[in-house]
């Protein structure tokens, strides 16, 4: 049953900072809590790599397909990995049918920006024959329910559906100048884990993976993906709130910290398949 | 360019012994699992599993139209938007919508519309999501079973549930319920939609050879089928609720007088209703609801002891 | 009964045939008649009422009814009235009129008439909550509410929960027997509205527990011994909680 309305009550605002002023979150949470995840993975018998997972009660179903085709020309000997978000309206009646609005873009390039530069993919083990031929890897994420943060829920859909993924391996043949199955199959080659942990403002206080009321009523957001390294690999700040180079300074090494402790207990390799 | 690997066609679709691909005889269905209630936010949902088809279904409504000008002062509207995810075929579909997806999505409207009780929600619109994310033949069908189960679970008032099989001719055989292999090399594929305990037809497509009266042995088949998954979506509707039943009324527990137990001077009990209300419509073939179906209870509870600040 | 195929409360889904004696039985709500059978539209429990059969559906959105208390949320604010979100496909109107907001009234002591007038439109804002009544419905027209009245208006404090309006009935109680046990028991304020919304005030941790607490009831709606049962819940989750 959805507790979602057209907006936002001013007494759930008020009772929401009411009880952050108390150090204290809507579901009991504490400021850098996540809410349970779970994951599936291998689940879509036609997708090279697939998972459904669940933060809270998000949702985000995301599965990757691959092509064959000529890279980039600036990068002849890698391979290319496309990310899509679709906001499916069955997620949330505050989403509507049509084609990708700002939101499902922002949250594509975002979790795109954190694989890209997280060091995730080996794009060169994608290419098959320098400037000719490379893989291209579709992974599309498909959200099916709504209920606060969907940028870190997708953000973990779209990496363990790249560490599912297993692709008919490749070579090039010369005479028919194309490429060609080699008769074998590989795991998609990825190396890093790259995650993003999204905190929002209420107020003064600050606090990770909001649930849907907290997310509406934030002045402001920012997302951080972190690699395993130790590394900030991606940010973007969100609505039209500010803020502190402090706040900012704290985010981003809560991000570290809670992203190592989400590798930690996820333990996201496991999603590999066997070949 | 292109796929590494073509996608697997199957020519000889059923053997010697009269076994199929996947091991089924020509008028067995596939595995089919079903479940509501599956998704937070919507009004109604459901998840149907029928042989490789993963399908969820969602409700919305009756709600607001958007946009204002497709709103009917007469009655409400149907809308269903059919789609398939890029990962849910063999080669990846474009996420644009398809005429196809357009097609089938009409297609799933005429079928389910007979079911509701349109003209008790003028200017309102009942908005069914279906997303396909693995495709393995039959997938109208399946997205049949699929929204009637949702639109079920949403709490809207139908006639009967809509069950969907499809039903074809391989190697010159009648077969029950094809499969992606069949459906793309056999020689005809009937998907239908079946109100089963009318033994009438919702959803009719046809594509491919046959004599009328192989059509007609072919819908034996296919109300076969579909009497089987009929069953199944009735328990399903049924489990959400029977399921904690079971656990906190054990059968054989002794409970209070259930009368003690009742919420509220009984909601529905009595005839007529009162001015009012509007009346429900009136004389059409097969009966209108009574009074309005979903109509909570309008007599006030006594006494919750306002608080206002 | 022998005449009947279902009992009573059983659970049934649309499409059902509760029964084909339609000499000895009258289709009640969430039932149709179907030339010689009454069948049940709703998946919900069969209610047996003398000679009329009714389903009670588990699921559903709230239809106004004259008379029901509803909790609203502005959503929009015109020049002449409100629109407000009563979970429903139809949407509330406020004229000022129906509208009396009792700090309004408090402050406009010693104004004239123009004066209190001209800012009546203040009185409610984009997002305030109300307890409201339905004066007027039909379902070609949306539904009128007013604030005028006992224990209607603003609420300033608290907080919101809805579950599906069929199952309101059952957090009110016989003669409101369960909500005055929940609001004992769990020591908060609570309004309960016909159109699936609740209320609630309280200390933090006791508005859990309330919101906890009806949550279960939203579960077990459809069984039997619940009364009892919730009171159990109630001791057990004080208990975990250290309440």
């Amino acid at each position: 049953m959805s507790e979602v309305e057209k907006v936002v009550s001013s007494i759930e605002k008020k009772y929401i900072n009411e009880l952050l002023k108390d150090g204290k979150r809507l579901d009991g949470r504490g400021p850098w809590e996540y809410r349970p995840i779970s994951i599936e993975a291998g689940l879509i018998p036609k997708a090279e790599g697939s998972c459904d997972v669940r933060l809270g009660k998000s949702r985000v179903i995301a599965g990757v397909k691959y092509d064959v085709g000529s890279p980039f020309g600036d990068t002849p000997d890698e391979g290319v990995c496309t990310l899509m978000a679709e906001f499916v309206p069955m997620a949330s009646p505050l989403f509507e049918s049509g084609p990708p609005d700002e939101s499902a873009i922002e949250l594509a390039r975002v979790v795109d920006r954190g694989i890209r530069h997280g060091d995730c993919i080996n794009y060169e083990k994608l290419c098959i024959k320098q400037g000719k031929s490379v893989y291209i890897l579709f992974d599309d994420l498909y959200i099916i329910d709504y209920t606060g943060n969907l940028i870190d829920c997708a953000s973990i859909a779209a990496l363990v559906a790249l560490i599912n993924t297993k692709l008919p391996g490749a070579q090039w043949n010369d005479e028919k100048g194309d490429a060609e199955w080699n008769g074998e199959y590989w795991v998609a080659p990825i190396e890093e884990l790259p995650l993003t942990n999204t905190f929002v403002k209420i107020g003064d206080t600050i606090c990770v993976d909001p649930s849907l009321e907290e997310e509406l009523i934030a002045d402001c957001r920012l997302s951080v993906c972190t690699n395993s390294a130790g590394l900030v690999c991606s940010m973007q700040k969100g609505g039209s709130g500010l803020f502190s180079l402090d706040e900012v300074y704290m985010c981003m090494n809560k991000a570290i910290e809670i992203g190592n402790e989400l590798r930690e207990q996820l333990n996201l390799w496991q999603y590999r398949k066997e070949i | 360019m292109g796929l590494l690997i073509p996608e697997k066609k199957i020519e000889q679709l059923i053997d010697e012994n009269g076994i199929r691909t996947d091991g089924r005889k020509v008028d067995e269905i596939r595995n089919f699992k079903c479940a509501v209630g599956v998704l937070e936010n919507a009004e109604g949902s459901a998840y149907v599993e029928h042989g490789g088809n993963k399908i969820y279904a969602a409700v919305y409504g009756p709600r607001e139209v958007h946009p204002r000008h497709m709103a009917r002062s007469d009655r409400g509207i149907l809308k269903i938007y059919y789609r398939m995810s890029t990962f849910s075929v063999f080669e990846r579909k474009s996420p644009a919508p398809n005429r196809r997806e357009q097609e089938i999505s009409m297609v799933l409207r005429t079928a389910l519309e007979p079911m509701l009780f349109l003209e008790i929600y003028p200017n309102s619109a009942i908005e069914v999501f279906v997303e396909v994310v693995a495709a393995d033949g039959g997938t109208r069908c399946a997205s049949a079973t699929a929204v009637a189960l949702a639109l079920a679970d949403a709490g809207i008032p139908m006639r009967d549930l809509v069950t969907g099989v499809a039903v074809g001719l391989c190697n010159e055989q009648i077969c029950l319920d094809l499969n992606d292999f069949e459906d793309k090399a056999g020689d005809a594929d009937i998907p239908c939609g079946w109100v089963v305990q009318q033994k009438k037809i919702a959803l009719l497509q046809f594509d491919g050879k046959m004599t009328p009266d192989q059509i007609m042995q072919a819908f034996e088949y296919s109300l076969k089928g579909a009497t089987e998954i009929y069953a199944a979506q009735q328990v399903a509707l049924r489990e959400k609720y029977e399921a904690i039943r079971d656990i906190v009324n054990p059968p054989g527990s002794v409970q209070r007088d259930d009368d003690e137990d009742e919420g509220g001077d009984q909601p529905y009990s009595q005839q007529p209703r009162d001015e009012q209300r509007t009346p429900a419509p009136e004389g059409q073939e097969g009966g209108q609801p009574e009074d309005q179906p979903g109509e909570p209870d309008g007599s006030q509870p006594d006494d919750q002891g306002g608080d206002l600040e | 009964m022998e005449n009947l195929l279902v009992h009573d409360k059983q659970i049934v889904t649309p499409g059902t045939i509760l029964t084909t004696d339609v000499a000895s039985f009258r289709p009640g709500r969430g039932t149709i008649r179907e030339q010689d059978a009454i069948i049940s539209v709703f998946v919900g429990l069969v209610q047996i009422r003398s000679r009329f059969i009714n389903v009670v559906p588990l699921n559903g959105v709230y239809l106004p009814t004259v008379g029901d208390k509803v909790i609203g949320i502005v959503y929009e604010k015109t020049p002449i009235k409100w629109l407000v979100d009563i979970s429903s496909n139809y949407v509330g109107v406020l004229r000022p009129q129906n509208a009396m907001d009792r700090e309004f009234k408090r402050q406009g002591r010693g104004r004239s008439q123009e004066e209190q007038e001209a800012d009546e439109m203040d009185q409610f804002q984009v997002g305030d909550v109300l307890i409201a009544k339905v004066i007027s419905f039909s379902r070609t027209t949306d539904p009128q509410i007013t604030t005028l009245g006992k224990d209607l208006g603003k609420v300033n404090n608290g907080t919101l929960m809805s579950i599906p309006a069929p199952k309101i009935p059952r957090v009110i109680g016989r003669k409101g027997s369960m909500i005055r046990t929940l609001m004992d028991d769990t020591r908060c304020r609570i309004v309960v509205a016909q159109n699936g919304r609740i209320w609630l005030n309280g200390a933090p941790e006791n508005v859990a527990l309330a919101k906890f607490i009806i949550e279960k009831i939203h579960e077990e709606a459809h069984t039997s011994g619940l009364t009892d049962r919730i009171k159990e819940y109630i001791v057990e989750e004080k208990s975990k909680r250290g309440l």
